[in-house]
Formats: C-alpha cells, structure tokens, sequence
C-alpha cells in the first residue's frame, strides 16, 4: 500500500532536501461553489524540468506554500492520466487558505509532493469500486474517478458506483466532471442534496441514506468514503449492513500537518503517521487506532 | 578499541587543541543553568553538571533553524537554502543517555526516503566526547531504559574518571585519531580495574530495571484508562517535559516575512500544547489534557516500540527535574508497569 513514487526535488550537495517547495505558477483559478468558499487552482510548474519528475497517484497530497503566509496540505484532485496542470481546491478557511483565495492567476506559489500513500490501486484491480463522498473532501475522489476512467485503466476495473452529497447544489464541486460522468454507461453516478431544491430532481438525502437506498453489493468491492467525520460516522454502520468487511473499507484522513514526511510528530496517530503512513487506511487499520482523528 | 590515560591536568590542553579545529559544544554556563552551547576556551567547561538544562540536540536539531530565505517577484522565486555546514563539530562530555538520544532521533531523521538534510548535514560533521557518570543523580533512571552511566553506544570517544586521570576509549575510526598527541599514555592494568570499579558504584546507586516489554504491553490495554485523568488533573500542560527532553523531536514550521521576502523556520514544538493539533475547522484530535499526557507516554513507551524497537525514553530524568508540579516519569512507569 505505501509504493513510493517519484517526487522531483531541489538538491544542494546531491542530497534531494525535502523541505525545499517546487515553484509553481497559477494558471487558473475557479470559482467551484456558489458561496465561493471553494476555489479550484490549477498550477503548472515553472520550470519544465520539474513536471518531467512528478509522478504520483490518486489520494496523494501536496504541501502549497504562499510564501510568507505558510503551507498547507491538499489533496490531488488531478489524476495522473489527465495531462496538463495539477489541480487543488481550496476551502477558505484560515491563514493560508485565505491568501490562497486572494491570488491571482499568473502568481508564483510553492509546492512539496507528491505526498503520503494514496489509494491501494493495484488492490482494487478486477473489482467494483463504490465512492462515497461528501462536501468539499471530493478532491482526491476526482482523481481515483479520472484514474478509474481512464480508457487506459478501465477495463482493469469492475462497476463504478459514485455517491455523492452536498447540502445544497451550489455546494457540489467538479459539476462539469458530474455532468459528463452522469453521460455515462460505464459508471454509475448517484448525487444527493440534503434538502429539496427548485429544479433538483436527483436523489434527496443525507449521504448513508442514499448509500443504504442505492445498496451496492460488497460482492468484490470496494468501497473509499472520504467526508466530513459525520458523514464517515453514519455510513460505516451502512456499508458494514451491506456486507463490507473493515478490509475492504478504505477513508482518508486529515489531520493537522506540517512536514509531510514523518519527520515532525504533529499528524501522529497510534504507531502511525498520516503523512506519511497515510492519508489513506483501510477500515480495519483504522479500528486499532486510537479515536484521534 | 584503544583505550589510553590522560592526566587530569593535561585534560584542558587537550580540549584546546581541539577547540583549533572544531567548533566545540559543551556544557556551559548560560545566565544561572547549565547548558550545551560552544565554548571558546576549555576553562568555560562545567564539568560536573550531568544533565544540562537544554540537551545537546539543540546542536544538531537547534531550538529555531532558519530551513531558507526566500524572494519572489513575479517571474522568479528564489530559495536559499541554510542547509550547508562547513566546520566539524566536538560534542564535548556528552552524556550516555543524551548519546543514545541522539541514535533514537537520527533513525527519525535519517529515513532512506527522506533525509532531513538539515539535521543529517550537521550530525554527519558531529563528533561525540562522551563521559561516563560515576555519581549519577537522584532523578536518573537510564537502566531502566537499557542505557547506563557508562553506555558506550553512539560516541566517538569516552572519557571514564579514575581519579587523578581519565581512562579515553576510542570507539570509532574518528575517535582513535583524536586520541593522540601531548599527554596520552598507555592505559595500565590498574586504570582498566578502576575505571571498572566506578562503572560499578555508579551502577548500585541506579535503581532497579523496569520491564519496558510489560509496560508497553499494559499500555496497549490503556487508551481509556482513568489512569491520565489523574496525572491531567495535575498536569499544566506546560510542555517542559517534552521541550526539553532529548529524545522528543516534534518540530513547527512558520513563515517569517513578507509575500516577496523572508524566511521559513522551524522550531521545536510539543504534543502538551492544544494548538499543536487544532484544525482551522475548530475541531482538535487531542482536545484535553487526558488525550495529550497519554500522547506523551504512549509515543514513548507505546508506538516508539512498534516503530523503531526502542523506547522514545533514556531516563535522563530532565522532566523529572523540571516538571513544575513534580510529576514523576518513574512513578507513572511504576504504577503502569503494576497496572492490571
Ligand atoms: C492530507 C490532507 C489533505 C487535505 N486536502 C484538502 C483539500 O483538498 N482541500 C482543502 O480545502 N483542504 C484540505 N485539507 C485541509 C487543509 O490542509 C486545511 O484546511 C488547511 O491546512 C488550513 O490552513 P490555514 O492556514 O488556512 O488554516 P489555519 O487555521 O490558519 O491553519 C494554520 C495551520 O494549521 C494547519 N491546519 C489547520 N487545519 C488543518 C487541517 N484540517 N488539516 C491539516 N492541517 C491543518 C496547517 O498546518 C496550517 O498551516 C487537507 C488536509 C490534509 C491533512
Ligand atoms: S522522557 Fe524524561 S527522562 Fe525520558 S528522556 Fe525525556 S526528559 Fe529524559
Ligand atoms: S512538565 Fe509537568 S506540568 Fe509541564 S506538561 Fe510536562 S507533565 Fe505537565
Ligand atoms: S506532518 Fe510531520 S509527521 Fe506528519
């Protein structure tokens, strides 16, 4: 579960120093929800010889410094089948997150990554795939969704069930991604808005009740539910009904981080560091652990 | 290995020949405590603190370390680096538990995957003059961890006190070729017997092993233990334990400068301080003291186990020393290892 993958860095001395962030220029921003609480940047790498390095997979992170403001971690919501710049969006909620929604296109941020395990992709060859998703933590299902997509990747996978809610739907991130999944034959896509909206005609619901009404078979599936702690709370009991063991159960965890590569101490849980042992664990790692999290 | 005699009276010459070449660290008056910091002349050594109030991480791990300088205008952003060091450094009088910290944080810092280049580059130019403890204090209890006042593990070379003179041992390719020079001798039988006979007094004023392997085990049964609800009733979160305690090496990162000009730092930090694991959404993993004292023993005497086949603890007792409300590390040892 934890195969490394390459990761380009700045070295002095021919040793590759971690903490050094890549240059990365913002080529666009996107406004993805109607409070504009969630911006979607796409940052390319200023110099070329930076991209011909950065190899990484669905569920991995990356540290984004805006230089004197600090860094943060975020999810990869590009995949590594989608060519072109790599894509993070952003819940505005603090100091660096701010600053991030104040930039502009065009500006210099600074990126350390890929980061952390990523979702177990070879486990999951030859079987269905259900993702569950809510709120804004859809980032990294974006890019396992592309991933799985991908003509490429396809085939080597079975059904494709995707379940995912927000509160309202000016709330659900990557409509265009949505609306052309929905278009669809090989995957089935299943959203769901907490309340009835004017022109809504999709599923009404919280996210474990649609989970229970959609009922995927555990039959060789897997299912990744990634989410706000509630919604993880009250679908595990869902999935556990329909027959998932704790194995077959993947989430990704946030916890607050600063180096990224286990060095630090802050995202310590149990024996484990989410970092750099995670984000991503299985159910069943996750029931041994302490509930610090 | 070698081992060699030097008088006490060519000591400091010696320790002067070394301060010609190296930057040497020792434990030195700083205002009224003890500290390791670089000395300029062998007089400034203290030579009879044991513990010294910072440890000597603070070399290889500094308390705040500038990581880079960075500018950026719109079309370039520039790093600096501060990880280059150029001029070796003596650790001079170590200690054998602080030693064995510094082994415990190298296997943090010194993964295959990820060096921190910050820390190996200083450590890879860090020599270790160790000294053995013929009176170990009240609060020293590194027998207890699989250390002892004459642990060998981790120096370059070690002094051993007989009295009129030093008994120095090499142990390592660097450490023999600093054994040289004016007023190095054969060691004799004699020196041999005596450095032998203060290993063992020092060893009959320790107090008696623990289990490490119980510990861990009854700490296994522990996650929700009323046991940290007593020891948080106490505790002030005050973090000194972890602060200043050899092995811990939980560090921040800030941004000190503006949006075109400054520099990225780290400083120590610790898992006792609510901050450390509060979100930006308000929620916090550890939200209590009960969550973040049993952080602190578990990481020692729990996951450090799992992770590295050592325990996050080399009794030097400093938390012993200067926990203001005196909670005891060998206490709450005694009392998990007796736990059901
Ligand atoms: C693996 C991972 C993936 C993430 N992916 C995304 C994503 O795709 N999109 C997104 O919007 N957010 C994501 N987050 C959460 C995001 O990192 C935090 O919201 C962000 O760090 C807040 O920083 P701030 O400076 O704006 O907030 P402040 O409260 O001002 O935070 C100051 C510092 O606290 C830390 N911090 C605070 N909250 C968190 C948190 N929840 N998680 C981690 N560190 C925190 C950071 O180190 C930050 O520099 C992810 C977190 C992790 C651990
Ligand atoms: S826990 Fe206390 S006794 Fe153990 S190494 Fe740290 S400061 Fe020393
Ligand atoms: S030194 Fe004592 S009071 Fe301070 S955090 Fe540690 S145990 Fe608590
Ligand atoms: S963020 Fe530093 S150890 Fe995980």
């Amino acid at each position: 579960m934890t195969t490394r993958t390459q990761s380009p860095k700045i070295s002095v001395n021919s040793v590759p120093n971690p903490y050094l962030p890549l240059p990365m220029r913002i080529e666009r921003i996107h406004v993805e929800t109607d409070d504009e609480m969630l911006k979607t940047f796409d940052l390319a790498f200023a110099r070329e010889e930076d991209a011909a390095g950065f190899d990484f997979r669905p569920g991995q992170f990356c540290e984004i410094s805006v230089f004197g403001k600090g860094e943060a971690p975020f999810g990869i919501a590009s995949s590594p089948t989608e060519t072109g710049p790599l894509r993070f969006t952003v819940n505005k909620v603090g100091v660096v997150t701010t600053a991030l929604h104040n930039m502009n296109e065009g500006e210099l941020v600074g990126l350390r990554g890929p980061l952390g395990n990523g979702y177990p992709l070879e486990q999951f060859e030859g079987h269905n795939v259900v993702i569950v998703g809510g709120g804004f933590a859809f980032t990294t299902l974006r890019s396992l969704t592309h991933y799985l997509l991908d003509p490429g990747n396809r085939s080597r996978f079975g059904e494709i069930i995707i379940i995912y809610g927000a509160r309202r739907p000016g709330l659900l991130l990557y409509k265009e991604d949505l609306a052309a999944w929905e278009r669809r034959e090989d995957i089935s896509v299943h959203l769901t808005i907490d309340r009835e909206a004017p022109g809504w005609t999709k599923h009404v619901g919280f996210v474990p009740d649609v989970v229970e009404r959609v009922a995927p078979s555990a039959e060789s599936t897997y299912a990744v539910i990634v989410g706000p702690p509630v919604m993880i709370r009250f679908t595990l009991p869902k999935l556990r009904a329909l027959g998932f063991p704790p194995e077959q159960v993947f989430s990704s965890l946030e916890r607050r981080m600063k180096c990224g590569i286990g060095k630090c101490g802050r995202c310590n849980i149990g024996p484990y560091y989410v970092c750099k042992d995670g984000p991503v664990f299985s159910l069943a790692q996750l029931e041994s652990l302490p509930q610090e999290y | 290995m070698t081992k060699k005699r030097i008088a006490k009276e060519h000591i400091n010459a010696f320790l002067a020949r070394l301060l010609e070449d190296y930057i040497v660290y020792a434990p030195a008056e700083e205002a009224n405590y003890v500290t390791f910091r670089q000395i300029t002349a062998p007089e400034e050594v203290v030579w009879d603190c044991l513990v010294t109030r910072k440890p000597p991480k603070d070399v290889v791990f500094p308390q705040t370390e500038t990581l880079f300088t960075y500018t950026k205008d719109a079309d370039v952003l520039r790093l600096q680096s501060m990880e280059a060091v150029e001029k070796e450094r003596i650790l001079w009088g170590v200690r054998p538990c602080d030693a064995q910290a510094m082994l415990i944080q190298d296997a943090v810092f010194d993964t295959p995957e990820d060096r921190d280049v910050y820390y190996t580059n200083k450590r890879e130019k860090t020599w270790l003059i160790g000294i053995g403890c013929n009176q170990p204090l009240s609060t020293c209890f590194c027998t207890s961890v699989g250390g002892g006042p004459f642990k060998k593990d981790g120096m370059d070379l070690f002094l051993t006190d007989i009295g009129e003179a030093y008994l120095a041992e090499a142990l390592t390719a660097k450490g023999k070729r600093l054994l040289h020079g004016r007023g190095f001798r054969r060691a004799t039988k004699a020196d041999l017997k005596a450095s032998d006979a203060a290993e063992q007094t020092a060893l009959q004023r320790l107090p008696a092993p623990m289990s490490m392997d119980i510990i861990k085990q009854h700490l296994d049964g522990m996650m929700d233990s009323p046991f940290w609800d007593e020891i948080q009733a106490t505790c002030l979160g005050c973090g000194i334990c972890t602060l200043l305690c050899p092995v811990c090496y939980c560090f921040d990162i800030v941004d000190e400068g503006t949006t075109t000009c400054g520099q990225r730092v780290r400083n120590w930090d610790t898992c006792q301080y609510s901050i450390y694991t509060l979100e930006a959404s308000g929620h916090n993993p550890r939200p209590g003291g009960r969550q973040r004292v049993r952080q602190r023993l578990m990481h020692k005497f729990n996951y450090h186990l799992v992770n590295q086949n050592l325990v996050g603890c080399v009794g030097c007792g400093r938390c012993v020393q200067l926990c203001p409300v005196n909670i005891d590390l060998r206490q709450l040892l005694a009392e998990i290892g007796a736990a059901e």
